[in-house]
């Protein structure tokens, strides 16, 4: 090993035991010298940089840090807390949070550590680009309900589109950059206006050897090294790949989701009606240190107008105060345990269909073996003719909910696609 | 390869033996699912179903490291104390650098100080742990009846008050509550402060047959695995094993420590008694035929481990016996006959009569034959299983067993603040010596001061019976009194009217003699004749009334005879009496 200002000396992995006690190695990797120690060094300062437009947090913290080199490799509280801002600055569902934490074991052998990294790295990178693209989708779909000429999709459009809807096999980073990119060109074609208003001039990032694709291409790349074969410097490459690919979408801080669990409607005679919400935010408003703030817990709202049921939303603004605009993100995401009638959050990312069955789609659970929530379409309301008692009913609602992600997934790809309905 | 032991004798299992533990998968994952559905688990079943080891080897085993930041709190001494312990042991310590807070910067950061943010001690220490490793936190109270058996009013109260500020916390925090299925009953109060308790419960089952065969076919099958099954008697083999440990004819179930005693000693026996457990074991049908039930197992298990400690301990000068090491063993064990985690100092206490480098000798041979374990966060010893607490409960004579039951009483009383009554105080002179060598001082002090209490209420019931006969003898001399005087006076009074209707007849006797002479004298010898009568109708009212009238009326009499006499003589009296004839 060696220390800063010296020669550097080409490093390999097998000459690194314990790489958790490395205090100043130098890593060589085919694009860059990176001069930091796996496990968040350089995203904390990078990202907590580039979510400034969006945090006032990140702001302060950058301030109070910028008198202070290196801050961001000494283990501190200060030095936590600004991970901490970067945590609740994007949305939860990414789960940035693990990245922290993996960095953060000093328990576990550092080879598991830094396969788990890797990996939830890729997920992250992944997840973002869903959210994305979901958005992206659910608003065509949205445009195209109402006036199916909205736009034309040119072969290869619908082909990038079909792709994902008729996936049997989880689709990669890559494929969802492709979609990203093609979704992002109809809209442009078609001058519809941006689901997500940040995205306005982003075409340059989208463009073949912007940082933010060559990102992508970096971290699938490493992602096709076979597992158990990472290397630390593997491991290096990936925090900036997936650095670069959140610091470019830096504008998903601005967003917040929510799951709607169940609206109940209330109509006293002789009032207006109303619908009483019941939902769980899925993010905090961006205080770290506010511990009043219940935003994560399950909450109730009234509003005169009833939100789509089982939704769950992306949307920018006060959900509580119904001062929000928001897109509907189901059936690509979905809350399991909302539809199964349970309390708590399961959020769920579509994956793909199944190779054998054209009834049964998979969402991907957050689990340690990456299991496949199957949801398999039973067409309840037509086979369930009569229930005996109150469990049964309860059953058979679950059932009708669980087809209702089934079907309005096939909605979704007919009427983005302009398939005719050939009666299913 | 290191070949690997399966069995874990009385211990539970922990994350590192998820390859060796099978037949719980349907209860893991259905935790899994419910961990997320809400805040709170509450986990229970017979003592026995492998609760622990459900949650900290198969519950654990579904999340990754970084997702999964358990926290096992036990009660120990007391439930608040380690859970305090606990926490302050995960927050850690950091150094040097003053801690700002983002949220309360000015927007420039040039006014940027560190500020003591509004929120409780606990709320702190959750912000600090999270940020020490960005994991959602998993509290997890084990043995949670200790809290109802063993744990004071108060100290429930507290504790309840912790989990309610807890479920506020905006920092991700999970709580899984494993319990004794027989004291859910306890679990009332906490409900009805914490209405999440019973949202989301698991019942964990003792296992069926079909999961015995799950168990015997992973442990004898995994990689590694230095246990293996004759060919071809795998179902026989679980089948008999199954009949082995079940508790009776007709129960369809075994509790999972006894399988996993009877496998360890039916290793023992396979290997010529390897205690390192390095040898291969091939079970076979024979062997097991060859053991006893499990019943028999476990008592002789324990009973040899009795005999041999206390042939291992006795001395010629001070010689102990088999009932000496239960005796050793009895504070280990709560009156209702479940373990009870003690410190060194405690037990010494408990065994006054006992040399202590004897009792600190035997629990560590007890600790060496995984009987007892020390756990020394808490500097506590305790039995590794419930099963062995019943065992052991069952040798206590009733003599010991009153004894339990009155240092509970006694504990109680403490705890409440309040005083022994006259029975329990009467129970307890009645264990003599024995009780009075286990007592501490202030339970020594307790019961002195309720039994001066008693005596002075007995001694204040004493003195006012005392004072009640006096005054009610008083009263009745009063009374008696009165009653005489009054009776007197009555007398008294009656006699007096009777002078005075004396008196007054002979007054009346005396004018009516006056009025007589008066009449006379002028001539009215009618009138003269009518008080003449008059006063002798006084004088027969006097000789009626008076006791001795004679000395009263003679005089009267005399005088009207006299008058009577003149009468006679007066010769205008006599001539008007011819006149009238």
């Amino acid at each position: 090993m060696d220390t800063q200002g010296s020669s550097i000396p080409q490093q390999t992995a097998e000459k690194i035991y314990n790489i958790a006690s490395i205090e100043n190695a130098t890593f060589v990797t085919q694009s860059a010298t990176i001069e930091a120690k796996p496990f968040n060094e350089y995203l904390t300062k990078e990202l907590l940089e580039a979510l400034q437009p969006y945090s006032e947090f990140a702001v302060r913290a950058v301030s109070y840090f910028k008198d202070k080199p290196d801050w961001n490799k000494k283990q501190s509280k200060n030095n936590d807390q600004a991970k901490d801002i970067i945590v609740n600055s994007y949305l939860s569902v990414l789960g940035i949070s693990k990245l922290i934490s993996i960095g953060k074991d000093t328990h576990t052998d550092p080879k598991i550590l830094i396969t788990q990294y890797i990996d939830n790295s890729v997920q992250i990178a992944t997840r973002a680009f869903q959210i994305i693209c979901f958005t992206f989708l659910s608003d065509l779909w949205n445009l195209k309900k109402e006036n199916e000429n909205v736009c034309t999709l040119s072969e290869d459009e619908e082909k990038t589109i079909a792709n994902l809807f008729d996936a049997r096999e989880e689709i990669g980073i890559i494929d969802y950059l492709n979609l990203f990119k093609i979704l992002y060109t109809i809209y442009i074609k078609s001058k519809l206006d941006l689901p997500i208003e940040e995205l306005i001039q982003f075409e340059p990032n989208l463009a073949t050897g912007s940082k933010l694709c060559t990102a992508c291409e970096e971290l699938d790349r490493i992602n096709t090294v076979t597992t158990g074969k990472y290397t630390p410097e593997n491991c290096l490459q990936i925090e900036k790949n997936l650095t670069d690919i959140l610091a470019s979408l830096n504008f998903l801080a601005a967003y917040k989701m929510v799951s709607i669990k169940e609206i109940a409607y209330e109509g006293i005679r002789n009032t207006n009606p109303r619908f009483l919400h019941n939902y769980i935010s899925l993010d905090t408003e961006n205080k770290p240190s506010d511990s009043s703030n219940n935003e994560k817990k399950e909450r109730l709202n009234y509003r005169d107008e009833p939100i789509n049921t089982d939704s769950v939303l992306l949307y920018k603004g006060d959900f509580n105060r119904n001062d929000f605009r928001g897109i509907n993100l189901f059936p690509f995401i979905i809350d399991y345990n909302a539809l199964t009638l349970e309390g708590g959050i399961m959020i769920s990312f579509y994956s793909c269909g199944d190779m054998s069955s054209d009834n049964i789609i998979y969402f991907k659970v957050p689990s340690k073996d990456n299991k496949n929530q199957e949801i398999e379409f039973t067409d309840a309301i037509n086979t369930i003719q009569k229930t005996k008692n109150i469990e049964e009913d309860i059953e058979y609602r679950i059932k009708v909910k669980l087809d209702g992600v089934f079907q309005q997934f096939n909605q979704a790809k007919k009427t983005i696609l302009g398939i005719v309905d050939l009666g299913f | 390869m290191n070949k690997i032991y399966p069995f874990k004798f009385l211990d539970a299992y922990g994350k590192d033996d998820t390859h060796m533990f099978f037949g719980r998968d349907e209860e893991i994952n259905a935790m899994y699912q419910m961990i997320f559905q809400g805040n709170m688990l509450l986990v229970y079943g017979a003592s026995g179903t492998g609760k622990t080891s459900l949650i900290q080897c198969g519950l654990a085993s579904k999340f990754q490291s970084h997702d999964w930041l358990a926290l096992y709190i036990r009660r120990g001494e007391d439930l608040n104390l380690s859970f305090d312990k606990v926490i302050a042991d995960t927050e850690g310590n950091y150094e040097e650098e003053e801690e700002i807070d983002f949220s309360d910067m000015m927007p420039d950061g040039a006014d940027a100080v560190s500020t003591q943010k509004q929120t409780s001690p606990l709320a702190k220490s959750f912000r600090t742990i999270y940020l020490n490793y960005f994991r959602p936190v998993y509290l997890i109270f084990d043995q949670f009846e200790e809290l109802f058996i063993l744990g004071t009013k108060d100290e429930q109260r507290k504790f309840i008050s912790t989990i309610q500020e807890i479920l506020k916390l905006e920092q991700p925090v999970k709580m899984i509550f494993s319990v004794r299925e027989e004291y859910l009953g306890h679990l009332y109060e906490f409900e009805k402060a914490v209405p999440q308790l019973m949202r989301k419960k698991l019942r964990v089952e003792p296992m069926n047959l079909g999961k015995v065969q799950e168990v015997i076919h992973g442990v004898t099958t995994f990689k590694g695995s230095n246990i293996s099954i004759k060919e071809g008697e795998e179902e026989a083999i679980t089948e008999k094993i199954f009949e082995k440990i079940k508790e009776n004819e007709k129960t369809h179930t075994i509790q999972l420590p006894y399988l996993q005693v009877f496998l360890d000693k039916l290793y023992d026996e396979s290997t010529g008694h390897d205690k390192t457990h390095q040898s291969d074991a091939v079970f076979t049908i024979d062997a097991i035929n060859k053991m006893g039930n499990i019943a028999t197992i476990l008592d002789s298990f324990l009973e040899e481990q009795v005999t041999t400690i206390s042939l291992k301990f006795s001395t010629k000068q001070k010689p102990l016996t088999n009932d000496d090491i239960w005796d050793i063993l009895s504070p280990f064990v709560s009156i209702e006959g479940t373990k009870e985690p003690i410190s060194l100092s405690n037990l010494l206490r408990k065994l006054p009569g006992v040399d202590p480098g004897t009792v600190k000798g035997v629990v560590d041979a007890f600790i060496n034959c995984r009987i007892l374990r020390y756990i020394a966060d808490r500097n506590i010893y305790e039995l590794m299983h419930d099963t062995l607490a019943k065992k052991i409960a069952s040798t206590r004579s009733e003599e010991e067993v009153e004894l339990l039951a009155i240092r509970k009483i006694i504990a109680q009383k403490k705890e409440e603040d309040d005083l022994l009554n006259e029975k329990q105080l009467s129970r307890i002179r009645a264990c003599g010596n024995k009780l009075r060598d286990q007592l501490s001082e202030e339970e020594k002090e307790l019961i002195a001061k309720s039994t001066l209490i008693i005596k002075r209420a007995f001694l204040k019931r004493r003195r006012n019976t005392r004072i009640t006969i006096i005054s009610l003898s008083a009263g009745l001399a009063v009374v008696l009194f009165l009653a005489i005087f009054s009776l007197k006076a009555r007398s008294d009074a009656k006699q007096a009217l009777k002078d005075l209707r004396i008196t007054t007849a002979l007054s009346k006797a005396k004018h009516w003699h006056g009025y007589a002479q008066s009449y006379k004298d002028n001539g009215d010898y009618d009138f003269a004749l009518q008080s003449i009568d008059s006063a002798l109708f006084e004088l027969r009212n006097v000789n009626m009334l008076a006791e001795h009238p004679q000395q009263m009326i003679e005089l009267h009499l005399i005088q009207l005879d006299k008058l009577i006499d003149e009468l006679k003589n007066d010769s205008m009296y006599c001539e008007s009496n011819q006149r009238k004839n």
